[in-house]
């Protein structure tokens, strides 16, 4: 029988731990200078920072899509500087990730974009099918599910980058501003499915400028600024308030996220 | 392979890059098919050029002329010759070329010269058929010849066979060479047209290692596009290999002592089909390293 999310996930005593982290791309400066943080299983953060100050970088850190120049990322208990390209390939398959741009696959239907980290992690095609069938239906897009992306609308293909990134239920789920292009009252829908995620046991990194959610939703946020990260919990007493910015600070004022 | 099998036989996608868009790299078939063909062409050069020193060898492999010149031709020396040479142990055969022989000889020369038979200083021949070549018998043929009939010369056509064979082992060597170079330009072409696809598809290789996908996944994808793509080329290549080989066939047949005989036998045939398939092989297989070594150049 298979083990919830949740359940699996407290067997992972550690879901992200940077230890020092550096990177920089070529001879250029670094753009991310000694990050460390931690991320527990179950956890939600949301990723603020101006433009330009690293969160992308982080972001392809974080899904493992680059190593550091320096520092170590440990991601389910391994430390992801001494794994070899398969070991790193099967960790992967454990994040879903939304970008911003929803990079589908133009050339594939809905469903086989919905389909595909499934295909890669081996499932046979029955199980494939009513899956992708059933959470196409979930997120209103069943009946559209043979339409290839460039015929969609913007809501509608970011729904289908959001099925895509959760159908393999994964461990982790980061998102690059998922409710860039939706309005506020389905954006904060979206923050409802991702909390509901989120109680189910995937730990959660959502980069965000949207200050309604900031605002509304109490959960510790990782702010970059020009490559240096500081850790900020709404919830707890803030220590050190000189280098905690108000979120009107990075979210207004023309600074990006 | 059955990787191969398994993601063709997905239904509602050919491929998680898409490769099947047209973008340039279609020439891959007309390559494949060419290459093929050309391998083909220089598998009929070994193969006739085997047939032929096959038939050099057979017929004169096996045997010596002995020419006697026609101021000396006696029946009595002749017949003293030919019961000396029978006595040699390893000697199968020796008679005097008959004169109807001997005008069919010289006839695509000379036209019939039946009616001028007996005015030309035509040279006598014995053929000897010795039952394997070897220096000893050789020299014991030269020397009862020597004794017998001082004036005749023995012909063993060691010099001009040796040289015949030369020509043709080295002909034989150049083909098979090109059938090298050959599978050479198939994998740098290959190799070069999985990399120029890797590179107009990078961010969907990008994306699908963000989801996990190994590296052996996405080969696999260019691994099965390449063999489809080779298999057409191929089956072409293969069609108009067969198409040749009957041409050259049929014109052989109609013109013979023109172009050489290359009649095939079932292995042969055989052969122009699993030389073209190997090809393809060596397709995939450059295929393979190629992405695997681009792959390996990605984070």
């Amino acid at each position: 029988m298979l083990l919830s999310r949740f359940e699996q996930a407290r067997f992972v005593v550690l879901m992200i731990k940077f230890e020092h982290v550096g990177l920089r791309y070529g001879i250029g400066p670094e753009v991310l200078s000694d990050v460390s943080f931690t991320l527990s299983p179950g956890s939600f953060h949301f990723l603020c920072g101006p433009s330009g100050a690293g969160k992308t970088s982080l972001m392809s850190l974080l899904y493992l899509g680059r190593r550091p120049t320096r520092g170590s990322i440990h991601a389910f208990d391994k430390n992801t500087n001494v794994l070899d390209r398969s070991e790193l390939a099967r960790l992967r398959q454990n994040i879903g990730v939304i970008f911003q741009d929803f990079r589908l696959l133009p050339h594939m239907s809905a469903f086989e974009n919905v389909a595909l980290p499934l295909r890669i992690n081996g499932l046979n095609e029955k199980k494939i099918k009513s899956h992708v069938e059933e959470l196409l239906d979930w997120v209103g897009l069943g009946d559209c599910m043979h339409r290839l992306p460039p015929t969609m609308s913007g809501g509608q293909q970011q729904r289908i980058a959001i099925a895509r990134a959760v159908i393999a239920n994964p461990k982790l789920l980061l998102a690059d501003e998922p409710t860039g292009n939706l309005d506020d009252e389905i954006g904060m829908k979206l923050m409802g499915l991702f909390e509901q995620l989120n109680k189910m046991g995937t730990t959660i990194v959502i980069a965000t400028h949207s200050l309604q959610i900031l605002e509304r939703l109490p959960h510790p946020r990782l702010i970059l600024e020009a490559g240096n990260l500081h850790v900020f919990d709404p919830k707890t007493t803030v220590t050190d308030p000189v280098t905690i910015p108000s979120p009107q600070t990075y979210v207004e004022g023309g600074l990006d996220v | 392979m059955s990787r191969i099998f398994a993601l063709s036989s997905r239904k509602n996608v050919g491929y998680d890059v898409p490769l099947h868009l047209k973008l340039g790299t279609e020439f891959l078939v007309l390559l494949i098919t060419l290459m093929s063909f050309l391998s083909i062409l220089a598998l009929i050069g070994v193969v006739s050029l085997g047939h032929m020193t096959k038939s050099w060898t057979s017929g004169l492999e096996n045997s010596i002329t002995i020419e006697i010149p026609a101021a000396n031709i006696s029946e009595d020396n002749i017949k003293s010759l030919l019961e000396g040479l029978r006595k040699i142990d390893g000697v199968q055969q020796a008679q005097r070329l008959s004169q109807k022989d001997m005008q069919d000889m010289l006839s695509p020369w000379l036209g019939d010269v039946s009616g001028l038979w007996d005015d030309l200083p035509v040279p006598a021949l014995i053929t000897v058929n010795i039952r394997e070549r070897s220096t000893l018998i050789t020299s014991e043929i030269t020397a009862t010849t020597r004794r017998l009939l001082p004036d005749a010369n023995v012909d063993a056509h060691e010099e001009w066979l040796h040289d015949l064979l030369k020509l043709a082992n080295g002909l034989r060597l150049l083909s098979f060479s090109v059938f090298c170079l050959i599978m050479l330009v198939t994998a740098a072409v290959v190799g070069g047209a999985v990399r120029s696809r890797m590179a107009i598809h990078h961010r969907e290789l990008e994306l699908l290692h963000i989801m996990g996908a190994s590296d052996s996944y996405i080969t696999h994808q260019f691994v099965r596009y390449i063999f489809v793509q080779s298999l057409k080329g191929v089956c072409i290549g293969i069609l108009l290999g067969f198409a040749t080989i009957g041409t050259f066939g049929l014109l052989s047949h109609k013109n013979p002592g023109t172009l050489p005989d290359i009649s095939l036998s079932g292995s042969e045939w055989g052969l122009f089909v699993v030389v073209p398939l190997l090809l393809s092989l060596i397709g995939v297989w450059a295929a393979r390293i190629t992405a695997l070594r681009v792959l390996r150049e990605m984070p």
